[in-house]
């Protein structure tokens, strides 16, 4: 039998080892190294074949799947990118506005703080403590417009109208120093050179080096003096000449960041005087025991007044 | 020349063009990677990636586009590939699941094959096909061709003394 195989095998061994009926090893046996390891590689050759020119639908689905699959988590971000989108789009929306519209400057003063600024002209602008002052930068060459929310000292170069604009009314000049103070309801104009004109709502005045006016609610005294050069709060002390309390104790607490309640006294009573800038405790005397008032530090930052 | 305007985000287009392309870059991969499994692995992907950009490809280079992300992605694999291999090193596993005598299977030796069997003698060729297309056994053939089992086993015998003279050395 086995004689017999290996008589026929001649013809027939490379076929019988294909099939897999004769091993490597005695293939291995019979031909030469490199005859060998040429139908190795064809052996292998043939099975990749096979399985290159195989259907692949199967793969098809399996994709199909992982699409369908990839299709619901794809759709949950969906809205999350719209409303990026939406974000976005009102951001530039903004963003191109304030380009278009205005360059807005904004000057801030904190508490206790005074800042010097200088304008595009040489003007010059002390602002005192909590401060506001806002121009418009684009068009500051043809009108000189400011709008103010606090006190702030100025010194005017000569040249075109320069307008101040504030809650209480503006102040018209040609070039001057003046000083304003307008905090809430109260509105404080003095002149120290040149002549200014101030407009409120109902009144308009001319006012020559000296003078001043102020306003309070809307009802304004007539014009008084003062033999000052330059507004006390540049040096670090604020002076009032006949000034409701109501408005000495806000300019207190803008300068040292405190509270002041004054509910058990009457906040009409007229104050005349100054206070330092760099002393809490010497400023609340100065202020509070000419008219007998005593204060009273409940916590920090927060005074009590009472009689 | 006209776009042609075929949007591959139907899913009839995006079918035919995977029974006109999927083999073919099945094969390519397979070429690059020398192993079936990953290649169709890839394959996968780039047919995932087709679809996740089916309104951003134009129709004209579709198939361009398909061979570059299945070239990137088999690049990647290898990176990747080079990376698992140091991390082994480090951690001494020796042990792969690669048969110890790799065999390399080129283009050109596979090309050849094919090449081969196609022009193999018409008695041969027969036989041959019958065996590896039609995966039947000797015995099977020997019935279907009314020949005895000797002369099968002669007919394949032959087309593999053909085959080892006409590839030679790839």
């Amino acid at each position: 039998m086995e004689n017999q195989n290996s008589h026929n095998n001649e013809e027939i061994f490379l076929a019988q080892w294909l099939e897999g009926k004769l091993p490597d090893t005695e293939l291995k046996n019979r031909i030469s190294e490199a005859d060998y390891s040429f139908y190795l590689k064809l052996r292998k050759g043939l099975e990749v074949s096979d399985q290159l020119n195989a259907s692949n639908e199967d793969l098809f689905n399996k994709i199909q799947e992982k699409i369908a699959h990839k299709k619901t988590t794809v759709r949950k971000l969906q809205p999350m990118s719209w409303y990026i989108g939406v974000a976005a789009s009102i951001v530039l929306l903004f963003g191109l506005f304030s380009i278009l519209t205005t360059d807005v400057i904004i000057y801030e003063t904190d508490f206790g703080e005074t800042k010097t600024i200088s304008l595009l002209d040489g003007s010059e602008v002390i602002l005192n403590s909590k401060t506001i002052l806002t121009y418009n930068e684009s068009d500051w060459e043809e009108s000189r417009q400011l709008s103010l929310d606090g006190e702030a000292y100025f010194k005017v170069e000569k040249g075109s109208t320069f307008t101040l604009n504030t809650k209480n009314g503006s102040v018209i000049v040609l070039g001057t120093q003046f000083n304003v103070n307008s905090t809430n309801d109260f509105f404080d104009v003095v002149c120290f050179e040149g002549k200014v004109r101030v407009k409120t709502n109902s009144s308009a005045h001319i006012l020559l080096p000296t003078q001043s006016i102020r306003k309070i609610k809307g009802d304004s005294s007539n014009p008084s003096t003062t033999q000052l050069l330059q507004p006390t709060w540049i040096d670090g002390e604020s002076t009032f000449k006949s000034v409701p309390i109501k408005y000495v104790i806000i300019a207190l607490e803008q300068q040292y960041n405190i509270k002041i309640d004054s509910e058990s006294i009457d906040d009409t009573t007229i104050f005349s005087g100054s206070f330092p800038h760099n002393n809490l405790h010497i400023a609340l005397i100065t202020v509070f025991d000419p008219l007998h008032m005593k204060y009273n530090e409940k916590e920090k930052r927060n005074i009590k007044l009472e009689y | 020349m006209p776009k042609d305007n075929r949007n591959i985000c139907e899913s009839k287009i995006f079918e035919a063009l995977y029974n006109a392309h999927a083999k073919d870059i099945r094969r390519f991969l397979f070429y690059k990677t020398q192993d079936l499994h990953k290649a169709e692995d890839i394959l996968q992907d780039v047919f995932i990636k087709l679809w996740d950009n089916c309104s951003k490809v134009d129709y004209d280079k579709v198939k361009s586009y398909m061979y570059s992300i299945a070239n990137n992605m088999f690049l990647n694999e290898v990176k990747h590939q080079k990376v698992a291999h140091n991390y082994n090193k480090y951690n001494k596993k020796e042990s792969t699941n690669e048969s110890p005598e790799f065999i390399m299977l080129e283009k050109e030796f596979m090309e050849k094959l094919e090449s081969t069997i196609a022009n193999l003698p018409k008695k041969q060729r027969e036989v041959f096909l019958m065996n590896r297309i039609e995966k039947k056994k000797y015995k099977q053939i020997a019935l279907l061709l009314d020949i005895s089992v000797k002369a099968v086993e002669k007919r394949m015998h032959q087309a593999l003394v053909v085959m080892r003279k006409e590839i030679g050395n790839v």
